[in-house]
């Protein structure tokens, strides 16, 4: 008979290891049902985006009034716009302008937004209530109003923009890490944590941020979404990028007024352009999640 | 075992939490979690903490960890009084207590490597150093071979996993290592694996281990002495040999006969069982917190309770087992 | 699988009869067997299965009840209840059965239970799905039966919400829940793990006494060869999808003949030192067991016989049955 206390020697062989894999070998693995469509047209605007000066075949700014309201030919594709401006062109370098702000906004939103977060909800106690109290009030201004208070004490300016989108998001990524770290709080791989000696930054740092990054990384996207609808909507409305700069929502601004005269094609691309890039955005998010959630 | 200080010894520890209830915030509760405790731990000892839920031992081991925050009494740990030091004064004092939590898979951090995580609590030695060679010699006393450092807890068993928990508790040099329900989420064949490593560990290593848990098996395996806890309150203490030759106190005996289920019969029933489910005294009460579950209950239970030695090194709270009305041997109750 | 045919008039009897159950978990890159031929048979009030992680035991009865999860699946073997086959039924059948011939409890009563209902109201409701009878009747049979089962004013009780009972009483509510129907076979997976001992002994007295009342009868999965020592009056053991042995409860534990029954009893009781003597080893993964006897790999007495053909089911002594090549 064997014996009673096994040497753990002895043993039979252990079973060969699955494949240690990081997160990318395994998504590789899984690319087919990681990226799909959604991810190609993001990726077409960002090429768009990067390669727009060799891609338009016009001066995006340049006036040329002989040749306004032409509709949509060979010479110029979208047609032009009532300066005379190629809109084809327009839209492509308007890519740059609105991707960039709404990446920038974002990732502005993120950087504030998560390590506040990522305290509030580890932290707990008075921190967390101020915290939470203080974003809750900027969610609960109604988003055009508050741009509008914002813009008219600091200014009219891109930037401005930017740091609206960033405002703006900036409780929705505190919320969601919060939310996230709450549970984390009480596992038992940050109690050994802490038992190794780590002080409670190093335990966020090292610990709850980066299991934390999971919901974050889809709701990046989700947000970009928005901040694409925010920049394109203010700019609209006159705030923000001024005009002449190509910039999807100021463009539709300008063409809104000749749809009546038939017109239509000075708005209706760079509207195209805003509802592909939001549901690429969108969609890429709802994936993100997905697989996050598997 | 060498006569030298303890490792651990704990004195009146309390520990309450309060209970809001969610329909009437206004109500407050406070749960003794553990109520006054008496505890030492020697060299190379392994005392077991027995109880169901809501005893205390949990929340027994995490107060010695300082996990959490003891509202009174003492903790002195290899000889230094540690309850009152704040987290950067105890920092120091970490490498000589470890814990093993009791589900493996959630004590790892899923983003680290195994290694990683080990790497992480050797970084308490004393010198501080931290190499790939230590951690593989780990690794090996645990029977588990160097290229568990590279893998990542998901794709390691449960009973590989919690070797690497105790292979992380061990990195610093503990001299008093806190285990949690350490086999009660593994397969049984794996728990006796788990719990000779443990034996093998402690031989060569002379360390001393603080063990809660509910499973009287294990307790026999590992244990040296034997502390039962009822409601945060220690109802018995002693040897485990004595323990299971001789439990005295009414809650140990319906451990022990609950235990035991197919050698039940109407007649010792009404000796042994504990009837009803857990409920916490309300406050102020001051007696026998098994009242109203106790086969033995009597008036007099309802006044305080002291813990009276009745043996060398046992202790049972409970005037009629202090008496010797409670018990009818080994031979009717235990195995 | 068996080696020698049964006799007919034995089978006409039987309330529940498996033969030869195969069950598969089929992935896209492969497919692993869970069960690799289960026999089993209800000939007592009280069948007991017990058997480790990875023995199937679950799967066994998820297949009973035809609610294996997706992605696994019968391939072989039959199922029989009273003499009508399962396999193959259409969901409608099943669901007649469900709840009204054959229940279930699981493990952990109080997730197994809705949030949002009264207990009361979700015994009634099983009760009003399979019998139709009046609301009203069906909350005083749901109000009666949980007092049966020991609960103190089950009237007010029955107004509850899961939530508010403790783990041993939302498992008596269970319990409740599948017996109103007096089904004739009530399948317990696991009732009392997790549970306190204090309470595992209660909750076990509950299901024998409740089955003995209504007179149905309990198969009983455990991994525990104490609660099945207690509780029940045969006993399968299984180990990574195969019977490893069957027999009376008494029997099998007084004197085993299947080496890994023996490990498990040996492990059941402390030797005089007080260690305890496990199983050396662990249970294989299933999809590195080919046709063989799967615990070849553990075995004290294996033999290279073993290792590439399945022991078959031998009745070794009246009544009870053996799968081994070495006894």
């Amino acid at each position: 008979m064997q014996a009673d206390i096994v040497n753990v020697a002895q043993l039979p062989p252990e079973l060969p290891p699955v494949q240690p894999s990081g997160q990318i070998r395994q998504l590789w693995g899984e690319r087919a049902q990681v990226f799909n469509g959604y991810w190609v047209v993001l990726g077409l605007f960002v090429v768009v985006a990067i390669l727009a000066p060799v891609l338009a075949p016009y001066d995006p700014v340049r006036s040329d009034l002989p040749n306004q309201l032409l509709a949509p030919s060979w010479q110029h594709w979208f047609g032009t716009d009532i300066y005379g401006m190629d809109i084809y062109s327009r839209v492509l370098w308007a890519t740059r302008t609105d991707f960039s702000i709404a990446l920038i906004g974002v990732l502005l939103a993120v950087i504030v937004g998560v390590p506040l977060g990522a305290i509030s909800g580890y932290l707990g106690g008075l921190a967390d209530d101020a915290l939470s109290r203080f974003s809750e009030m900027i969610q609960a201004i109604p988003l055009f109003l508050f741009a509008l208070m914002v813009f008219a004490a600091l200014g009219n300016s891109s930037r401005v923009l930017v740091g609206v989108v960033a405002l703006v998001n900036a409780p929705i990524f505190l919320k969601l890490t919060r939310s996230v770290v709450l549970p984390l709080r009480g596992a038992d791989f940050i109690a050994a944590a802490r038992c190794a000696g780590l002080r409670p930054i190093q335990v966020v740092i090292k610990h709850i941020l980066p299991n934390a990054l999971a919901p974050v990384s889809s709701q990046f996207s989700i947000s970009c979404a928005y901040a694409i609808q925010i920049t394109a909507g203010l700019s609209f409305l006159g705030f923000g990028v001024p005009i002449p700069y190509p910039e999807w929502g100021s463009m539709i601004q300008e063409g809104a007024s000749r749809i009546i005269y038939g017109e239509w094609w000075t708005s209706v691309f760079p509207g195209l352009a805003v509802l592909i890039a939001v549901l690429g955005f969108g969609g890429v998010g709802r994936q993100l999640h997905k697989m996050y959630a598997s | 075992m060498s006569a030298a200080q303890p490792v651990l010894e704990v004195e009146s520890l309390v520990k309450s939490f309060s209970a809001r209830s969610v329909l009437n915030p206004l109500n407050v509760r406070r749960i003794p979690a553990v109520d006054g405790v008496n505890l030492t731990i020697g060299r190379g000892e392994t005392v077991a903490v027995v109880g169901e839920s809501g005893s205390g031992k949990s929340t027994l081991g995490r107060l010695v960890l300082k996990l959490l925050r003891a509202d009174s009494g003492r903790i002195s740990l290899v000889g230094r009084e540690i309850q009152h030091l704040s987290d950067a004064a105890f920092r120091p004092l970490r490498r000589h207590v470890q814990m093993v939590f009791q589900n493996p898979l959630m004590s790892f951090d899923p983003l680290y490597t195994i290694g990683g995580s080990i790497r992480e609590t050797m970084r308490l030695r004393r010198n501080g150093e931290v190499d790939d060679r230590q951690v593989s010699q780990l690794l090996h006393e645990v029977g588990l071979a160097p290229r568990f450092a590279r893998l990542r807890p998901r794709n390691v068993s449960g009973g590989e996993l919690q070797r690497a928990a105790l292979a992380r508790a061990l990195a610093p040099y503990p001299e008093l290592v806190v285990l949690d329900e350490p086999t009660s989420a593994l397969d049984m064949s794996i728990q006796g694996q788990v719990l000779s490593l443990l034996r093998e560990m402690q031989q060569e290593r002379g360390l001393s281990y603080l063990l809660a848990t509910h499973d009287l098996r294990v307790v026999q395996m590992v244990a040296h002495r034997v502390v039962v806890m009822y409601l945060g309150q220690v109802m018995e203490t002693a040897p485990t040999r004595e323990l299971f030759a001789r439990p005295l106190h009414p809650y140990t005996l319906g451990l022990f006969y609950a235990r035991d289920l197919a050698g039940r019969s109407e007649a010792s029933d009404r000796k042994y069982r504990i009837r009803g489910a857990l409920s916490y005294p309300p406050a102020g009460y001051t007696g026998c917190r098994l009242v109203g579950r106790c086969p033995l209950a009597l008036e007099k239970c309802k006044e305080p309770q002291d813990l009276v030695t009745v043996a060398p090194g046992h202790a049972v709270r409970c005037w009629r087992a202090a008496a010797g009305e409670t018990s009818g041997g080994a031979s009717n109750v235990s195995n | 699988m068996l080696a020698e045919p049964r006799h007919v008039e034995e089978s006409a009897l039987r309330l529940l009869e498996i033969g030869q159950l195969e069950v598969v978990a089929q992935t896209q890159r492969e497919s692993v067997k869970l069960l690799r031929g289960i026999d089993l048979w209800l000939d007592t009030a009280r069948l007991g299965v017990v058997g480790e992680s990875g023995s199937g035991k679950s799967m066994t009865a998820a297949a009973i009840l035809g609610l294996l999860p997706t992605g696994i699946r019968v391939t072989r073997g039959s199922i029989r209840f009273a003499g009508r086959e399962l396999l193959g039924l259409p969901e409608s059948d099943l669901q007649e059965i469900r709840g009204k011939q054959i229940s279930i409890v699981y493990q952990n009563a109080v997730t197994s239970l809705n949030p949002l209902m009264s207990v009361g109201d979700q015994i009634a409701r099983v009760c009003r799905v399979h019998t139709g009878v009046s609301r009203a009747e069906a909350w005083r049979r749901a109000v009666e039966m949980l007092a049966s089962l020991g609960i103190a004013d089950a009237a007010n009780r029955a107004r509850d919400y899961p939530h508010q009972f403790s783990g041993g009483m939302a498992q008596r509510v269970a319990i409740g829940a599948a017996l109103i129907c007096g089904p004739k076979l009530l399948i317990a997976d696991e009732p009392t793990t997790g549970l306190d001992a204090t309470i595992q002994a209660q909750v076990l007295d509950v299901i024998t006494e409740s089955v003995r009342r209504t007179g149905a009868a309990l198969l009983l999965i455990s991994h525990d060869l104490g609660v099945i020592q207690a509780t029940t009056d045969s006993v399968v053991v299984l180990y990574a999808g195969l019977v490893m042995e069957i027999g009376g409860t008494d029997a099998v534990i007084s004197s085993p003949l299947n080496p890994y029954t023996q490990g498990l009893v040996r492990a059941l009781t402390p030797k005089d030192d007080g260690t305890i003597q496990f199983i050396p080893g662990r249970v294989p993964e299933p999809q590195t067991i080919s046709e063989q006897c799967p615990f070849a790999s553990r075995c004290p007495l294996v033999t290279q016989r073993c290792r590439v053909e399945k022991p078959l089911l031998r009745e070794l002594r009246p009544g009870q049955w053996v799968a081994c090549h070495n006894v």
